[in-house]
């Protein structure tokens, strides 16, 4: 007996591209999960995604096919105890080899991960900045992610001299 | 599709600027506290150095800095605490700290140490006057070691039977939670650590601290 036909959604991303992709791949996405939940009848116009271009939607829609079939985070888990704030920042092998891209690519997935709220996908571009920022100088962070240093630099004196405390030892 | 084309707007819709959709600048604030989330609480010079990076991140690490302070090196206590002692601001962002009457020291700061005489801490006027301040605090933690930790007067100040409740007075319970504070008072000291034994020498509670032998 033939296995029930998966329902397929058709997206359009803001260059025009446009992806057909089956509904519980795309349902990893929050947001669309909950238009798709929203339209009772049957849609065939694509679903229009105006922050998100097709090169990225590509890197999302792999990840989601990936992960298919995975239990989605439910509210309760996304309150963090006060406590226990400390998360690992461990990435699966399969999940490394995909955010290993170019730092363009790396934010406009984080953003569309946030945009299209895919928690686990945004947890990785987090967790990805997260590992690079860390052991690096306030220069070093601003040169690798073209951050303005807006402080005077009386400002900045002040900040050094209340939290020195902090620095390496 | 006019109809999932405006649930598509009416949903977190952040327009990007391109030119700056590659850079951490361009990221909501609410990324940079996820972001924050993945970092170490105890990697302070990661967090201090996302401090200084700019205002806005500054606005968001500050607190992330301060929230955890569990360090074991007596000086850094003591530097930490000053800053405490004199900003109100400062003192809030505290949630959890940490206290141990057994220390390690830094390897620059060992030397401080190594001639064996005793240096004036003024630890014990600084914990009880900072602690109170921590008006947010949701857990205190306190390590006595040693056969008679009460002896000591900085102890004597913080001394509960263990695993008592501690009723924290200054803390307001948080939106999330009504707990109260929880002390702990584990038995067992770090191996790797530097023992001080702390010696009461005057009314004003300040002690002194020599490395145990």
């Amino acid at each position: 007996m033939a296995a029930p036909a998966t329902q397929q959604i058709k997206i359009r991303c803001n260059d025009e591209k446009e992806f057909t992709v089956d509904r519980d791949v795309l349902e990893r996405s929050v947001l669309i999960k909950n238009m798709l939940e929203d339209v009772t009848e049957q849609q065939d116009a694509p679903i229009p995604l105006p922050n998100v271009s097709g090169p990225v939607m590509a890197k999302v829609l792999e990840y989601c096919t990936h992960h298919r079939g995975e239990p989605l985070p439910s509210a309760d888990t996304e309150q963090s105890q006060d406590e226990t704030r400390k998360r690992t920042t461990d990435i699966s092998e399969w999940d490394q080899k995909f955010i290993t891209v170019d730092q363009e690519m790396l934010f406009e997935i984080i953003l569309a991960a946030n945009y299209l709220d895919i928690k686990s996908l945004l947890d990785v571009g987090c967790k990805t900045v997260a590992n690079m920022i860390k052991g690096k100088t306030p220069e070093e962070i601003r040169k690798l992610f073209n951050i303005v240093n807006d402080f005077t630099p009386e400002e900045e004196a002040q900040i050094k001299k209340e939290n020195e405390w902090a620095e390496d030892r | 599709m006019p109809f999932l084309s405006s649930l598509t707007h009416k949903f977190r819709s952040k327009p990007l600027t391109p030119e700056v959709a590659n850079t951490l600048s361009a990221c909501p604030v609410d990324l940079y506290k996820l972001i924050l989330d993945f970092l170490d609480p105890e990697d302070k010079p990661t967090l201090l150095s996302l401090v200084l990076v700019s205002k806005s991140w500054n606005a968001e690490a500050l607190p992330q800095l301060y929230r955890t302070m569990t360090s074991e090196d007596i000086l850094q206590q003591i530097s930490f605490l000053k800053p405490i002692d004199r900003s109100e601001r400062h003192a809030l962002l505290v949630r959890n700290y940490a206290f141990t009457s057994s220390f390690s020291l830094s390897t620059k700061r060992r030397s401080i140490f190594s001639s064996h005489r005793p240096v004036n801490l003024n630890l014990g006027q600084l914990v009880p006057t900072t602690i109170p301040k921590m008006k947010n605090l949701i857990s205190l933690k306190f390590n006595p070691v040693g056969p008679d930790p009460l002896r000591y007067p900085l102890l004597r100040v913080w001394s509960f039977p263990p695993s008592q409740e501690f009723p924290l007075v200054h803390s307001a319970p948080t939106r999330r939670s009504k707990r109260r504070g929880h002390i702990q008072l584990p038995r067992s000291a770090s191996k790797d650590t530097v023992s001080l034994d702390f010696m009461e020498t005057d009314q004003a509670r300040s002690l002194q601290c020599t490395p145990r032998a």
